[in-house]
């Protein structure tokens, strides 16, 4: 299943839990079940302003991406477990094409704001930026 | 005290039907509507600028924001109203003190000390004028508990440490330094004091003229006034001698062939048009302060919540609390399992809001060893109920774990 596939079956999960408590359900479920695969707290994977901490440690970026993240928040690991599935294993391109226009389907009582704004879309464009780069980590 | 009366002054506290547990005081308070009534009337019908129109409006607001002055004044227990300067808020005063300060009394190769207890806006101004004129920024470290003993400030001094900028109350723990102590050792190695009140001025009387303090700042938002108002308290010697951060209208005294002149302080240091609404809406918040027995009522009540917001808190399974002092009205802390945001929206659902992350303080937060904590700041305005609201209610979402 490509990346657009697999984000628009995440949206109607998130449409279908409309009220942001089953939301909160949903992610902390998610996010209880996320666990990063080798140490990535580190200053250098920290991801800046952010208000909850996230990490990103790229592992591989040709010819298919590879990456460990971690989160403070379980809601966020949670968010971050969804970006896991939707973007390891891919190629640059398909990454670089595809937003994670999913967290517009996330109720804002759930993740604010400005940690999608921030946090989040920075965590994606790293990604995206270190593999148009095709640096190896 | 009849906290349901107090509670009624409070429009936001009345004003849904949906539950409303607000505990971050600490950020921000609510205010009275004798605050709001005040601001209101100030814009409504005493609206004019100060120290330049020739007329009775004018002369009124400047007659005005003069008593304000002089009630700030009397609520910290400063001698002359010239050593009370309005800001914008407790980050400008800061900042207003620190350039101040660095524009007569250190040279290169001094040093100032700050401690890991500070709040960014008592930190960062420090080490930006250290960096820009190569001056040491020296940084007293707090045990693992966030606590601080002032042998690890004095440790850090020496003949050319010119100023030690400390905080009365830490904004996440709630811990109190031994200020008296500090201020008198300092004074004896020729030390300034900087005091950043603004978690302290609401939980506890201060007097500037007992504590011999050389600057002390704290904002009107936090003290149940409005925003956008903040006081620095300046003696009287340093005033004459410093410069001010901000320089225009009001400020000076132009002179022939474009020479200039400092006015005399508080002026000096107020350049352009200053916040007077927000100064006549601090007078009322102090104002309504006094009419409620701040000290003798307000103070004693908020204590025993803060007594009983411990014992509560301390109850639950897998929370752990930051802080030694069970009276402190700020209590920061852990659940295990679980980050401070992931509590802080789980709370925030059920209608209590409280605040979670670093709160400003990235030294103390590296100290204590944690990304965040959830903290609740309490005020006179809350109650048992609320107490007991939010800690059932916690400990139904840390059953979740």
């Amino acid at each position: 299943m490509n990346i657009d596939k697999k984000q628009h079956a995440y949206v109607s999960i998130f449409r279908q839990l409309a009220d942001p408590g089953a939301q909160w359900e949903y992610l902390f479920m998610l996010g209880s079940s996320q666990t990063p695969s080798c140490p990535v707290r580190t200053a250098g994977c920290l991801i800046p302003e952010c208000q909850t901490l996230i990490w990103l440690k790229l592992l591989e970026t040709y010819p298919a991406v590879d990456f460990v993240c971690d989160s403070d928040s379980v809601l966020v690991k949670g968010v971050l477990k969804i970006f896991e599935d939707l973007y390891i294993g891919c190629p640059v391109k398909e990454i670089h094409a595809c937003p994670p226009y999913f967290l517009d389907s996330i109720s804002e009582e759930v993740i604010y704001l400005r940690i999608k704004q921030n946090g989040l879309k920075r965590f994606y464009e790293t990604l995206k930026n270190n593999h148009i780069k095709g640096d190896f980590l | 005290m009849d906290i349901q009366r107090i509670r009624s002054q409070f429009p936001i506290l009345c004003s849904t039907s949906q539950p409303f547990v607000y505990f971050d005081n600490s950020a921000t308070t609510q205010k009275p509507q004798t605050v709001i009534d005040r601001i209101t009337r100030y814009y409504s019908r005493e609206n004019a600028n100060i120290n330049r129109g020739s007329y009775p409006l004018s002369n009124q607001a400047a007659r005005l924001y003069r008593q304000a002055r002089q009630t700030v004044k009397s609520w910290i227990d400063a001698s002359d109203e010239d050593e009370i300067i309005f800001t914008k808020g407790c980050t400008e005063s800061v900042n207003l003190a620190a350039q101040a300060v660095f524009s007569r009394l250190v040279r290169a190769g001094d040093n100032i000390v700050v401690t890991q207890l500070e709040h960014s806006s008592n930190y960062f101004p420090w080490k930006a004028c250290c960096q820009n004129a190569n001056v040491q920024f020296r940084e007293a470290l707090v045990s693992p508990e966030g606590s601080l003993k002032p042998d690890s400030l004095f440790s850090l001094t020496d003949e050319h440490t010119r100023l030690i900028a400390i905080s009365a109350m830490s904004n996440v723990t709630g811990f109190r330094p031994d200020i008296p102590a500090i201020i008198e050792e300092a004074h004896r190695r020729r030390i300034l004091v900087l005091i950043d009140a603004a978690q302290e001025i609401a939980h506890h009387p201060v007097s500037v003229t007992w504590l011999g303090c050389d600057f002390l700042c704290f904002s009107g938002h936090k003290l149940y006034g409005p925003m956008g108002i903040g006081v620095l308290y300046m003696e009287k010697k340093y005033a004459d001698q410093l410069s001010p951060l901000l320089v225009g209208g009001g400020a000076i005294s132009p002179g022939p062939e474009g020479v200039y002149a400092y006015r005399q302080s508080p002026d000096k240091f107020e350049a352009g048009t200053q916040h007077i609404a927000g100064a006549l809406g601090l007078e009322a918040a102090l104002a309504y302060l006094k009419e409620e027995d701040f000290q003798g009522s307000l103070l004693p009540y908020e204590a025993s919540l803060a007594c009983y917001l411990h014992q509560k808190l301390a109850s639950i399974p897998g929370v752990h609390i930051f802080g030694e002092d069970p009276s402190s009205p700020l209590v920061s802390f852990t659940v295990s399992g679980f980050g401070s945001y992931d509590i802080a929206t789980a709370l925030a659902a059920h209608g209590i809001a409280l605040r979670c992350g670093a709160h400003c303080a990235y030294p103390l937060m590296q100290c204590l060893g944690v990304p965040g904590l959830c903290r609740v700041s309490l005020a006179f305005y809350n109650t048992l109920e609320e107490i007991d609201y939010f800690t059932d209610v916690l400990r139904s979402v840390c059953r979740r774990i």
